[in-house]
């Protein structure tokens, strides 16, 4: 009897450190898939940016390309008075070209909370090297709507992260992306960012539309809207470099 | 009408004493005459230049721009505002700008700079900053040159900057871009400026908006009227005209609020010297009470005979004040021809300071005497105060002192 008994302990034991093991190989299935929604081992995307804010209203066309997560370059496609404006970010170096004055400026570490060309986006968003799955925490937290997970992401210490926490909110059928909640240290909620338009595009299921509102500036939003884009192309190892920033107006 | 007589007579009587009298109340006139030319017509001359080097009399802003100054609190300035703003006959001139900063480079050179746009002909007529060009041209008048700038000789430093240099400029525009252009340096401002705006570049209006995306949008309007003490009145006055005309959330005030911190250090320094005139006040009227009791001391003897021959001591001691207050009129009409005289080196030539002074950001060289109203009246009220009061006690003493007394004692 007491070894029946041992025994279905130890089963019991078992299977509740298999189902443990399930549920955390689960949230990094999730984090994985996460950070490889916009990102491939190389991309090039065609986007379009809407400012706004209280005072004014501004719509950029502009061009990507990607490499890992450690090359950037975009290019300003319109209004014509920016055209030919890019930034080109690798490692955790950026600079911005004006080709107005034909110049290079590299983004100085002090700059790197600012805003992106006047847009909610930080010069940190496009830097960031970090990934939802290697350099947060992550713990599920209860879901009120039913197809959805709610995860809450707690930045490493070892992870160069401006974050207090996240709060993700991802469709339970496919992973993707619904919303992001930025939390500050001190726990106050400053953004939101908002998915949207669920679209295949270059062989990948992708939220089409990102929206970011910060809540700490009222009446601004930066909505980013992706109208073409390949994924694991081949991409000439010039494209990011400072020649070639130069060379795309 | 014989009291008037005798008072005469006495003035004319003792001529050297009468002189010396007379002398000593001229002198305290000019003296108290030239301290108040320093003290109301140099400040009076401060505030002219501070006024025209820079602030206007009046400014005209959005509603709310002196406490949080921004690239997004801005007016149009157009036809209608323009000939709103003309159809007031105080106004002498003048002038719209635009503020904003940004980043200047050259060649490998970086520094933050203020971005000043300004309409070249009017901020001439009214700061005249067209004549602080050290080196090169000022602003073209004309609308059709662009893209061309003027800077201060701080900035000109810092960069290594020549007249004839493409300088580049990043600021960020109004509609959110990356504002980024050259401009060909045409013309280096003298040091005068440095104090006032600091690694500034002046660029023409139209350019500025078309730079900083504002469109036809500005930040103040300077204002020089034809007097600047009637600053307040005037604003109240041109505010009022601008919002029936039907331009909204504009504020208009005087250089006194928009330079409030440098009104205020200049009151309290004038307060510093308000009790050097007090002092100067004293010693002139103690000198006239000196003069006045000793030549009635004198004549202690003489009263005393008088009395003693029947006089009243009424008609005494009106003699004796009346005597007294003839004098000071002669002083003073004295003293109002020859203040006129001193006070006309000063005003024109002024005293240089062994070093320049600044004040509120100007450079103070020579302080200048001003011909002010109140310079010349008030000596004339306390040379006659002090002289017929300084009269009052020796009189009465003359007038009630028993003859037997008086002609034993002097």
């Amino acid at each position: 009897m007491m070894k029946k008994l041992a025994f279905v302990m130890v089963m019991l034991l078992t299977f509740c450190i298999m189902a443990q093991d399930k549920t955390v190989t689960d949230v990094k299935e999730i984090l994985d898939k996460m950070d490889k929604v916009y990102r491939a081992d190389s991309s090039e995307f065609e986007m379009e940016m809407e400012i706004i804010t209280p005072d004014w209203q501004r719509k950029m066309r502009m061009k990507a390309w990607s490499e890992g997560m450690k090359k950037t370059f975009i290019t300003i496609l319109s209004p014509s008075k920016d055209k030919g404006i890019g930034t080109l970010k690798v490692n955790s170096d950026m600079w911005n070209y004006f080709p107005k004055v034909n110049k290079v400026m590299k983004v100085p570490p002090s700059m790197m909370m600012g805003s992106w060309m006047g847009s909610d986006f930080t010069n940190d968003d496009l830097v960031k090297e970090t990934t939802f799955r290697d350099d947060h925490t992550a713990k599920l937290l209860e879901s009120t709507e039913k197809d959805i997970i709610v995860i809450e992401l707690k930045p490493k210490e070892s992870a160069a992260s401006v974050w207090g926490k996240i709060i993700a909110k991802v469709r339970k059928s496919d992973y993707l992306p619904v919303s992001e909640d930025y939390y500050d240290e001190k726990g106050m909620k400053v953004r939101t960012m908002t998915f949207s338009g669920i679209k295949e595009m270059g062989g990948k299921i992708i939220p089409s539309v990102m929206e970011i509102i910060p809540l700490n500036k009222k009446g601004n939003s930066t909505k980013i809207t992706y109208l073409n884009g390949k994924f694991d192309i081949k991409l000439d190892p010039e494209t990011f470099s400072l020649r070639n920033l130069q060379k795309m107006r | 009408m014989i009291i008037l007589k005798m008072a005469f007579r006495n003035i004319l009587k003792q001529k050297r004493r009468t002189f010396f009298t007379l002398f000593s109340m001229v002198v305290g006139f000019i003296l108290l005459s030239i301290s108040y030319g320093f003290n109301d017509g140099g400040y009076a001359n401060i505030i002219k230049a501070f006024t025209k080097a820079r602030t206007g009399h009046i400014q005209i802003h959005k509603k709310g721009y002196l406490e949080k100054p921004g690239l997004y609190s801005n007016f149009v300035w157009d036809d209608k505002f323009i000939k709103t703003v003309s159809s007031i006959d105080s106004i002498e001139s003048f002038t719209p700008r635009i503020h904003s900063g940004g980043l200047a480079f050259l060649d490998k050179k970086t520094t933050a700079v203020q971005i000043k746009g300004i309409d070249p002909k009017r901020e001439a007529e009214t700061t005249l900053i067209d004549r602080k060009i050290e080196s090169g041209s000022y602003l073209s008048a004309s609308k059709d040159v662009r893209y061309e700038a003027v800077v201060t000789r701080s900035l000109a430093d810092i960069l290594n900057l020549k007249t004839g240099d493409d300088l580049i400029v990043i600021s960020s525009g109004a509609d959110g871009s990356i504002a980024n252009d050259r401009f060909k340096v045409i013309g280096i401002f003298s040091k005068d400026l440095d104090s006032l705006y600091s690694n500034a570049v002046f660029v023409p209006l139209n350019t500025t908006q078309e730079f900083l995306v504002l469109d036809g949008k500005i930040h103040e309007v300077a204002v020089m009227i034809n007097n600047y003490k009637n600053s307040f009145d005037d604003s109240m006055k041109i505010s009022g005209i601008i919002k029936s005309a039907g331009i909204r959330n504009i504020s208009v005030e005087p250089w006194e609020i928009v330079e409030e911190q440098f009104f205020k250090s200049m009151n309290a320094d004038k307060e510093g010297t308000v009790l050097v005139v007090i002092i100067i006040m004293l010693v002139v009227g103690v000198g006239v009470l000196n003069t006045v009791l000793m030549s009635i001391l004198e004549r202690m003897r003489e009263y005393g005979v008088m009395k003693a021959m029947g006089t009243t001591p009424s008609f005494i001691f009106f003699s004796i004040v009346i005597e007294t207050f003839l004098m000071s009129l002669f002083a003073s009409a004295a003293g109002l021809g020859l203040s006129l005289l001193a006070n006309w080196p000063f005003k024109v030539y002024g005293i240089s300071y062994p070093e320049p002074v600044s004040i509120g950001g100007i450079f103070i060289e020579t302080i200048n005497s001003e011909y002010v109203a109140i310079a010349f009246y008030l000596p004339v009220i306390v040379i006659m105060v002090s002289s017929v009061v300084a009269s009052i006690v020796p009189a009465y003493k003359a007038a009630s002192a028993e003859p037997v007394k008086s002609m034993r004692s002097y």
